[in-house]
């Protein structure tokens, strides 16, 4: 298990600061899909192996609309003209986060009714992750993609207060239709003559 | 016979049917629709449970229990004036999408809207109901865009803050599950009522998480922000409502009463000091519909019937007050045409009818006298007190209502000056069609009809009120 839980924290570590750093959004893309196995590693130490192996795969699902999404659009999936200063500056904002969370990790446990350091930490971390992407773009797939590290965190140290099927199958609709919404959003905004889509 | 599944899943039956087979949205299918809400009510005023539904003399059992996922969902009694409620209200909204052109998914996220407020009002416990609320945010924001208005910023704001607020409301309910009765250390009660204010507040617009508001005021089709507006407040109202009348403790503590009669005011004074700065019209009314929450806040913040029943007729004038000002702003202001006040000289006379209509919701939603929300407003102004000081007036609150009152009165004024100037050239041409002017007409007479003799409806909304017996003691 200590193998398990040590994979799990090294994918989202990587995962997040990878989806952060980078504008590109295969880089993105492929970090969060990392992510979300993290996320199924960590979450066996309090749930059964199909409720992890749900939670990968509605991640992953996630990933494949957005995926779908983007090469509608015809844009180049490495596109990323920013220069050094930006991703250094998310880059920054990554380690403020991991250090912000030792400082006030004590006093989060009480949220969830106290769940294990292993749950919690990886919890704080990909909430404030979201948090920190949520507040740097505006861009409505971005914004998903932040919601949905967000949502992670929280369903992550939820699952120790609540494990009822109707419960995760409703936490997994409210991540596939945030993205779903956002997407189609998304396509009414994009100039014609860039949009293979035909809503 | 299952009681819930007819108001669960007939709904997204219906929704399907009239996307794939309505592709066209045509008046039949509107009138079509609001039959089926008709229907739905007169179900849930109807329907048996406990014993047989005699329907053309054959006995029909009924369950009032649907089990889904190792949850149920049960239809107890006395949410049947909420149903009822939420039933009339869709009906009244349908029916005034005939005079908007609007796309073809209106009719079925309504629908499927109107399911998950039921799913809301049916799931135990019902602290799940969070996930049925944002669920119906994500359908109405579908709405928040089209062709024409596609700019997502508002939708995508609006998504976000709903988001954070279903996760404070989950961890609230994941806390508050824990007490059945007032716990003996106030400190544990602390966390739990900031969650459940973060969450309300986040759902609910309340300053500083209202920037959604004005973006989808500025951005989308009126009549989708009037139903968001209404239909969507309405749900989240009825949930807290549900909150306060589950659990003992939470309706006993005197920091909720005092958080709403404090958030009641904030509103009144934040909406109606911003509607007062606004250049553009549909952001003007955004803003007093948050002023108009305020007051509603602000009746709940009176404890016992009075408080919940005000509320409750405050709701629905709101809802009505919303409903023409989506179908006459949807005149005033064609697609992609501006609502800048620049821009709107001499609209009264190419728009008469219209701009009638417009002006008396907006002022009717500041609650000026003469007009149908006037006596509601009247009775919170007379009974609103501080929780703390045993029933004496308390004044904040209610020079918060009477600047709310003027700054809107002001706010509207700045706007209509414009529209009453002569234009320069007369645009002579037919407002609407015969439908179009038929329904303003109809309502601008309710306007001071009901506004007149108040007894007409007041009483019946209030009844809604019975659908929580903990509040309301028979």
């Amino acid at each position: 298990m200590f193998w398990i839980i040590l994979a799990g924290y090294l994918l989202i570590l990587i995962g997040a600061l990878i989806f952060t750093v980078t504008r590109s959004w295969i880089y993105a893309l492929t970090a969060f899909s990392l992510q979300t196995l993290g996320v199924g590693l960590l979450a066996l130490q309090i749930a059964p192996v199909p409720v992890a192996a749900a939670k990968c795969i509605v991640g992953w699902l996630a990933v494949t609309i957005l995926a779908i999404t983007i090469s509608h659009e015809k844009k180049d999936f490495l596109r990323d003209t920013e220069g050094l200063i930006a991703p250094l500056f998310r880059m920054a904002l990554w380690i403020l986060v991991f250090s912000s969370l030792v400082v006030l990790f004590p006093g989060l446990g009480g949220f969830f009714q106290n769940p294990p350091t292993g749950i919690l930490l990886p919890t704080g971390f990909l909430l404030g992750i979201g948090l920190i992407n949520l507040g740097i773009s505006e861009h409505p797939l971005r914004v998903s993609l932040s919601l949905l590290s967000l949502l992670q965190g929280f369903e992550l140290s939820y699952l120790w207060v609540e494990q009822s099927l109707l419960v995760l199958a409703l936490l997994a609709v409210m991540d596939l239709s945030i993205l779903v919404v956002l997407s189609i959003l998304h396509s009414y905004n994009i100039p014609v003559e860039n949009s293979g889509i035909n809503l | 016979m299952n009681a819930p599944a007819i108001f669960l899943i007939t709904p997204g039956l219906v929704a399907f049917a009239a996307y794939v087979f309505f592709p066209r949205r045509s008046r039949l299918t509107i009138f079509l629709a609001v039959l089926y809400s008709l229907f739905l009510a007169f179900t849930a005023s109807a329907i048996p449970l406990g014993a047989p539904w005699i329907i053309l003399g054959h006995p029909l059992p009924v369950s009032n229990t649907l089990s889904f996922l190792g949850r149920s969902f049960t239809f107890n009694p006395e949410v049947r004036p909420i149903i009822m409620f939420l039933c009339l209200g869709t009906a009244a909204l349908l029916a005034g999408s005939m005079a908007v052109t609007s796309n073809r998914i209106l009719i079925p996220v309504l629908l499927l809207v109107l399911s998950l407020l039921f799913a809301s009002l049916f799931i135990q416990p019902f602290l799940y109901a969070s996930f049925f609320l944002f669920l119906s945010v994500v359908l109405l924001s579908l709405l928040l865009s089209d062709a024409s208005h596609p700019s997502p910023r508002g939708a995508v704001r609006w998504i976000s803050y709903s988001v954070f607020g279903t996760l404070f409301l989950l961890l609230a309910g994941s806390g508050i599950s824990l007490y059945s009765n007032l716990p003996a250390d106030p400190a544990k009660l602390e966390p739990i009522l900031i969650q459940l204010c973060l969450g309300f507040g986040l759902l609910l617009a309340f300053p500083p998480f209202h920037f959604w508001l004005p973006e989808v005021s500025d951005d989308s089709p009126p009549y989708s922000v009037s139903l968001v507006l209404s239909l969507y407040v309405g749900g989240v109202i009825f949930i807290l409502l549900r909150f306060l009348d589950g659990f003992s403790w939470l309706r006993q503590s005197s920091s909720v009463y005092l958080v709403f009669l404090l958030a009641g005011s904030g509103m009144c004074v934040i909406g109606s000091s911003l509607s007062l700065v606004q250049s553009r019209l549909g952001r003007c009314v955004g803003y007093l519909s948050l002023s108009n929450l305020g007051v509603v806040f602000l009746s709940l913040s009176i404890a016992g019937p009075i408080g919940v029943k005000g509320g409750l007729v405050l709701l629905a004038l709101r809802g009505l007050s919303l409903l023409v000002w989506g179908v006459s702003f949807h005149t005033l202001r064609p697609k992609q045409a501006s609502d800048h006040i620049a821009d709107l000289r001499g609209r009264a006379f190419s728009n008469p009818v219209a701009f009638s209509a417009a002006l008396l919701s907006g002022l009717s939603l500041v609650g000026v006298p003469g007009l149908f929300s006037f006596p509601a407003f009247w009775a919170v102004l007379r009974s609103v007190s501080d929780p703390g000081s045993s029933g004496s007036p308390a004044v904040f609150p209610q020079l918060a209502i009477l600047f709310s009152m003027v700054a809107g009165i002001i706010a509207l004024y700045r706007f209509a000056r414009p529209m009453m100037q002569v234009p320069l050239a007369i645009s002579i041409s037919r407002e609407g069609g015969r439908l179009f002017r038929a329904l303003l007409l109809v309502s601008i007479i309710s306007f001071f009809l009901l506004g007149i003799f108040p007894q007409i409806l007041a009483p019946w909304v209030s009844r809604a009120a019975s659908a929580f017996p903990n509040l309301i003691p028979q």
